[in-house]
């Protein structure tokens, strides 16, 4: 697929993935369906860093990842725009509760750099081991261990309970 | 086994994992209830997202068959309007728009030799006058920003913008960029020589000032003037509303500023 992606197509396969994830980061529909024709518009612009050393749905989660998180750090350096936000799921597809989502996100990853909120994200949210997450983020496993733990301690009020499994 | 990531839960659902891995992701699925209940959501998810409208620029990526000549060489015009004042109206004002009809004349000025040859003047645009059709008054408020929309074309391996009379070739990647002007959303949408109106992309405005749309056109080697538009709204607009408001003469969206540029072939 290197340089001749078919957009059509992998939108109809992965696009309620993108959706999916989109809605879990950024918890606005209106922010979510955005977020997701991004997605799919940047895969024509990054269209040659899909080498196919990863299946589809891997690269386009990480590009979804990193689209969703920087919306997140947009909208927080434009507090004067407000975004309506969803009321907490009754279910979701992470494995955390909505609230925990909400609060690793808007309370806890602040001053943290790029590569270790995704990696939060990735094991906290995503339920991804370490190795996992490492494959995702160009990591070794127990580098995303290091980087989880320090981020942890960093913590100055006792890390919530759903981290102490990290 | 801890719990199946969100990722894996979807590449099983996709028949993505081998054998053997898929197997014991199945096996974890049909004992956790957590897993079930993420899985059943993934499966809502998909209900919804199969019903929802699939956007036109992406069912039809107008990246990959712009029109803008069939000669190796096209004279590109390059022409910025701003169709509405640049004093922010009320959202339910009607807009004053330049007809499409006049979009050639304002090319051929450029052409001839209006002093827009240069990358500050094409960043900061002269707004059309108000043409004759659209009667209604036209105000400014001193110092108000004016709508910017700009075409910017690769070259090697940086970007530059398109200057007015510039040729361009067919292949040659074009992108968009617009200031939002505080507005929340920017659709973005082109009008060829056939009149027939395609809207791209409905992008949420991220920050202030200039910004990259997130495709670029290659242009094809069809032939006719190709015009763009970027309409900057606080609401969502409906696509065939605009699509609509595109195909009229002269051009009304309620509720939005419109502006535009016109690349033209000889």
């Amino acid at each position: 697929m290197h340089g001749d992606l078919d957009i059509p197509a992998l939108y109809r396969r992965y696009g309620d993935l993108v959706l999916g994830r989109c809605r879990t980061i950024l918890r606005n529909d209106a922010d979510a369906a955005d977020a997701m024709q991004d997605v799919f518009l940047k895969l024509h612009r990054f269209r040659d860093s899909f080498r196919g050393d990863a299946s589809p749905s891997t690269f386009l989660y990480r590009i979804t990842t990193t689209t969703c998180l920087n919306r997140l750090r947009s909208r927080r350096r434009r507090p004067e725009d407000p975004v309506e936000e969803l009321p907490p799921l009754p279910s979701s597809e992470s494995v955390l509760d909505a609230l925990a989502v909400r609060q690793l996100l808007d309370e806890l990853v602040d001053g943290a750099d790029e590569k270790t909120v995704e990696c939060l994200v990735y094991h906290f949210v995503d339920g991804m081991t370490h190795d996992e997450a490492g494959e995702m983020v160009g990591l070794s496993g127990a580098a995303v261990r290091k980087r989880i733990a320090t981020f942890r301690a960093s913590l100055r009020d006792n890390p919530p309970p759903w981290m102490e499994d990290a | 086994m801890t719990h199946l990531s969100t990722l894996k839960l979807h590449q099983l659902r996709l028949g993505e994992l081998p054998g053997d891995e898929a197997a014991r992701c199945q096996a974890h699925l049909d004992a956790c209830a957590l897993c079930q209940a993420r899985h059943g959501h993934q499966a809502e998810v998909r209900r919804e997202f199969e019903a929802m409208p699939v956007p036109l620029a992406i069912v039809r990526p107008r990246w990959q068959r712009v029109a803008l000549g069939a000669m190796p060489l096209l004279a590109a015009a390059l022409v910025l309007f701003a169709l509405l004042p640049g004093a922010t109206p009320p959202a339910s004002a009607p807009v004053d728009e330049a007809a499409p009809g006049e979009l050639p004349a304002r090319v051929d000025a450029a052409v001839d030799g209006d002093p827009v040859a240069t990358p500050e003047a094409v960043a900061a645009p002269e707004p059309a006058a108000p043409t004759s059709a659209s009667k209604k008054p036209t105000t400014r408020t001193k110092g108000a920003s004016i709508p910017r929309l700009e075409a910017w074309v690769e070259a090697g391996e940086s970007e530059r913008p398109v200057y007015p009379g510039e040729s361009l070739g067919a292949g040659a990647r074009v992108q968009l960029r617009y200031d939002a002007l505080g507005k929340n959303f920017v659709t973005l949408a082109g009008r060829d020589s056939n009149g027939v109106v395609e809207v791209y992309a409905t992008i949420a405005a991220g920050a202030r000032g200039l910004q990259s749309a997130p495709f670029a056109f290659t242009l094809d080697d069809s032939k006719g003037e190709q015009a763009f538009f970027a309409l900057l709204s606080d609401t969502r607009l409906d696509p065939e509303a605009v699509k609509t408001a595109l195909s009229s003469n002269p051009v009304r969206m309620d509720g939005a500023i419109v502006t535009s540029l016109v690349l033209r072939k000889d």
